[in-house]
């Protein structure tokens, strides 16, 4: 892929996501960054997904009405890297996706699913880290704490994933071929 | 001719004192306009500075609704914001003027008979459930702060605790369908005029919905 066009490509979802971000943030723990990020690593491939991954969480984490994410911001955008690795991994095994509608958006909804509940693990121990966690009980504390607040994220993740997610790839995979 | 000048003589006293009061009332005018000028600067000032102690206050609800709640200064703000908003109140309502508030009410149910009602409180419109709840147990509130979701875990009311077995449950309240449990955070709440929320202690079932009757 053309250095422009990588650069082009990461600019643009990158914008994207966070304009949806704050368009979105209203609605409690729904967001696209997720799907946008699995998105462009199954059409574009690893390193793409894993800069939009990178860049819009940074930014995300900088700008976001709730406040700064502060020391918690690399552990954001480390999970972050798990949508770009999937979204890479699932273009693998299922290929390019040809159809909007198919059996494998409710896979892509499961990859996107899994990988939300590994991320909210993920931030919800360093939550924990961070507010001085000493024991595994105060981890698993912490972690059952966040569980209201994981699941409309799981949920919105699975919803993206099966009914936005392959659509945007047939566009995205279209896209592609003319340009 | 004496009457005369007798009388001569008293008129030019009386004008002469006449002139004497015509200018310390002059030199009196003076002053109070003076005291005037100086009393309206020092009512844009107050009115200014109500208007900063407004706007502080704001940023103020806003750190600490993002703050960890784990930080010192977390804990000085929470208590330092409700004594803040009632002094706020106060200034604002001597200085002759109304700032813009919400009425809203908010039920602490302890679960063992004991209910603590906060009705018509003014809020600062804006303030979200957890804010609200901030403010009028003067701050003691216990909750983790979970910064990527942009949401408070509640875990202590009031000098009451989570325990094994019970929990804190946020309800909203509309008049339709009565008391609900609450289906976001409070921090997604938004609070308007007459919103009503409580909160409940009791233990929970297996869906972790709370066991206890509702108000």
């Amino acid at each position: 892929m053309r250095t422009s066009y990588a650069v082009a490509i990461v600019a643009v979802f990158t914008s994207m996501i966070i304009g949806s971000d704050f368009a979105l943030a209203g609605i409690a723990n729904f967001k696209l960054m997720d799907t946008f990020v699995f998105i462009v690593a199954y059409a574009f491939g690893f390193k793409p997904g894993a800069a939009v991954a990178v860049l819009s969480e940074t930014v995300w984490s900088v700008v976001s009405p709730w406040g700064q994410a502060g020391e918690l911001a690399p552990f954001l955008i480390g999970g972050e890297l798990l949508f770009a690795f999937a979204g890479w991994a699932a273009s693998k095994v299922w290929g390019a996706e040809r159809k909007a509608v198919s059996p494998t958006a409710i896979f892509i909804g499961a990859t996107l699913t899994i990988c939300a509940f590994l991320w909210d693990l993920e931030t919800n121990a360093a939550v924990g880290l961070l507010g001085g966690a000493k024991s595994l009980a105060a981890y698993l504390g912490y972690e059952a704490m966040g569980v209201p607040f994981m699941i409309p994220h799981e949920l919105g993740d699975f919803a993206l994933g099966m009914l936005f997610a392959p659509v945007a790839i047939l566009m995205v995979s279209r896209f592609r071929k003319v340009v | 001719m004496a009457v005369l000048l007798v009388t001569s003589s008293v008129a030019l006293l009386y004008y002469t004192k006449y002139q004497q009061e015509v200018t310390n009332n002059e030199n009196y005018i003076g002053d109070l306009d003076s005291a005037l000028n100086s009393y309206r600067s020092l009512s844009n000032s107050f009115n200014a500075s109500l208007q900063d102690y407004n706007e502080t206050l704001s940023l103020l609800t806003s750190a600490v609704a993002d703050l960890n709640t784990s930080t010192p200064a977390y804990g000085d703000a929470s208590i330092a914001l409700a004594t803040l908003w009632k002094d706020y109140q106060a200034l604002d309502s001597a200085s002759g003027r109304r700032a813009i508030v919400y009425e809203v009410n908010m039920l602490l149910d302890f679960g063992n008979g004991t209910r603590r009602w906060y009705n018509d409180t003014s809020i600062q419109p804006g303030w979200n459930g957890y804010v609200v709840t901030l403010v009028l147990l003067d701050g003691r509130v216990q909750a983790t702060w979970y910064p990527q979701y942009g949401e408070h875990y509640v875990t202590g009311l009031g000098g009451v605790s989570d325990t094994q077995s019970d929990y804190w449950f946020l309800l909203t309240y509309n008049k339709t369908a009565s008391w609900q449990v609450a289906q976001l955070g409070a921090d997604d709440i938004s609070m308007f005029n007459d919103t009503t929320i409580g909160w409940v202690y009791c233990p929970e079932n297996s869906n972790y919905a709370p066991t206890c009757a509702l108000p």
